[in-house]
């Protein structure tokens, strides 16, 4: 007769206890029956599951909500059903591992959903611009002049601009033959859209941000966008956990940013207010300072993604 | 797990004074492997973690326990031994049989209807509906541990 199930929760409980942690518990075990040179055994496969609490005070209500994601299994332990005795328990470390690649799959989700959503917004950012000026130049001038002669290939000039009209290229925003560019169609709709040079830009910086974000980093290594990318996905990612647009001080989205992002570092505790404040300005408005000095998101941003990321693995919210 | 420690750290010094106060509990949090964050504390650990504390290193008893009413903790606060309880948060507020973690709470008072606990999450003296909160603790095995002076300590500072 295999030991009952009970005994192999028990047992399963006081590992966990002992070795692993009050976030992880036992899933529902099962009895299984292994053939092994012409004998059956049979072993309880219990697994290891877990729950991620977050903590997310609203500073203007201040209500506090407990947030609980259930990430599932992580492991499985294995029991010998006559004697009872584990197999092999997983390392701690592994367990860990495990976790912190779920919450990153996540954040990660949550990132690519802001991106997509607020492009627009973030296009607007004035040190995206000031650093894309080159892209913003070369915009300008194919528009005047129709066509463009790029400065000679082996001046320092043309080496800083190339990655920009290769970035421009790739996204169909100019024809680029020998070394002259020309706009392409989609840049003389959007120019002819508004006759306007500046919103032509912020469009092409748009697309690039919604759909080459990550070539921008990877390939051009221009990186200046990461911080504010970084910052409003960690307050989305709160609010979206808290399925509401909580009122976050600066201290608690700290919090939210260095703990989500590993960003723990002076240099960027140092800009954080003024990534903040670039946030909140106007044009851009993906946060917004409440009056008791805490930051609150874009209500049309925040609507758009709750629509596109449901909830998955939540087992609740408890508010007080 | 860890804010509930600290917290019974710092009412022990309020009773039975160590020779300097315990850590804030942002430095308390430092002696934590990082893995900690992520898995949550396990209980038996709290022993080594508090040894790793010099001012209070080897000076405290931690039990872990198991009981069998309500009364249990009732008992422990009034032997001023206020018990740290494990149990489903979740299940108490939601009845929901999914989660799989233990919530840790220091109990500190009671009435005929809650405990009163101090809760790292809802403040200093939350109540908890008391049969709600059975069937809560029952589910994560009714277990509870005590953070105490060793005894030798507590003669040592009750005759001086």
């Amino acid at each position: 007769m295999p030991i009952d199930k009970e005994w192999v929760l028990n047992k399963m409980n006081a590992i966990i206890y002992n070795r692993f942690g009050t976030n992880i518990g036992p899933g529902e075990p099962r009895l299984i029956t292994e053939i092994s040179d012409d004998k059956e055994k049979q072993y309880w496969l219990v697994p290891l599951e877990v729950d991620y609490p977050r903590i997310i005070e609203d500073r203007m209500t201040g209500t506090r909500r407990y947030i609980v994601f259930h990430l599932g299994k992580l492991s499985e332990v294995k029991f010998d059903a006559d004697q009872g005795k584990p197999l092999e328990l997983p390392e701690r470390t592994l367990l860990s591992a495990i976790v912190k690649r779920e919450l990153m799959q996540i954040r990660e989700r949550v990132e690519k959903l802001m991106v997509r959503t607020a492009s627009y917004n973030l296009a607007k950012l004035v040190s995206l611009k000031h650093m894309m000026s080159p892209l913003s130049n070369l915009i300008t001038s194919s528009l005047r002049r129709e066509a463009y002669v790029l400065p000679d290939m082996a001046s320092m000039r043309r080496q800083h601009i190339q990655k920009y009209v290769d970035l421009l290229v790739d996204r169909k925003f100019v024809v680029h033959e020998k070394d002259v560019i020309e706009p392409s169609p989609t840049l003389w709709e959007l120019f002819q859209a508004r006759n306007d040079y500046s919103y032509a830009i912020e469009c092409v910086l748009k697309d690039i941000i919604e759909n080459a974000y990550e070539i921008l980093y990877d390939k051009y290594n221009i990186r200046v966008l990461h911080p504010y990318i970084e910052i409003s996905s960690s307050y989305y990612d709160y609010a979206l956990s808290a399925q509401e647009l909580v009122a976050l001080s600066t201290e608690d989205l700290w919090e939210a940013y260095s703990g989500l992002y590993m960003a723990f570092s002076e240099r960027r505790r140092f800009r954080f207010d003024d990534y903040l404040r670039e946030l909140s300005q106007q044009d851009v408005d993906i946060l917004e300072e409440t009056e008791k000095g805490a930051w609150k998101g874009n209500k049309t941003i925040f609507d758009k993604m709750r629509q596109d990321f449901p909830i998955q693995g939540q087992t609740g919210i408890i508010t007080v | 797990m860890t804010a509930s420690a600290h917290m019974v750290l710092n009412y022990l010094h309020g009773k039975f004074p160590f020779s300097s106060p315990p850590p804030s509990f942002d430095d308390f949090r430092e002696i934590l492997p990082s893995s900690d964050i992520l898995l949550g504390t396990p209980p038996n650990k709290i022993r080594d973690y508090l040894k790793r504390i010099e001012q209070i290193g080897g000076n405290l008893r931690i039990r872990h326990l198991k009981g069998h009413d309500i009364s249990t903790l009732e008992l422990r606060i009034r032997q001023n031994t206020p018990p740290i309880a494990l149990f489903d948060l979740m299940y108490y507020h939601t009845r929901s049989p999914l989660s799989r973690s233990s919530h840790a709470t220091v109990v500190v008072g009671y009435t005929d209807e809650v405990l009163y606990a101090n809760n790292p999450v809802y403040g200093p003296k939350y109540p908890y509906v008391k049969e709600r909160f059975k069937e809560a603790w029952e589910r994560r095995g009714m277990k509870y541990i005590l953070i105490t002076p060793k005894e030798s300590l507590v003669r040592y500072i009750s005759t001086t």
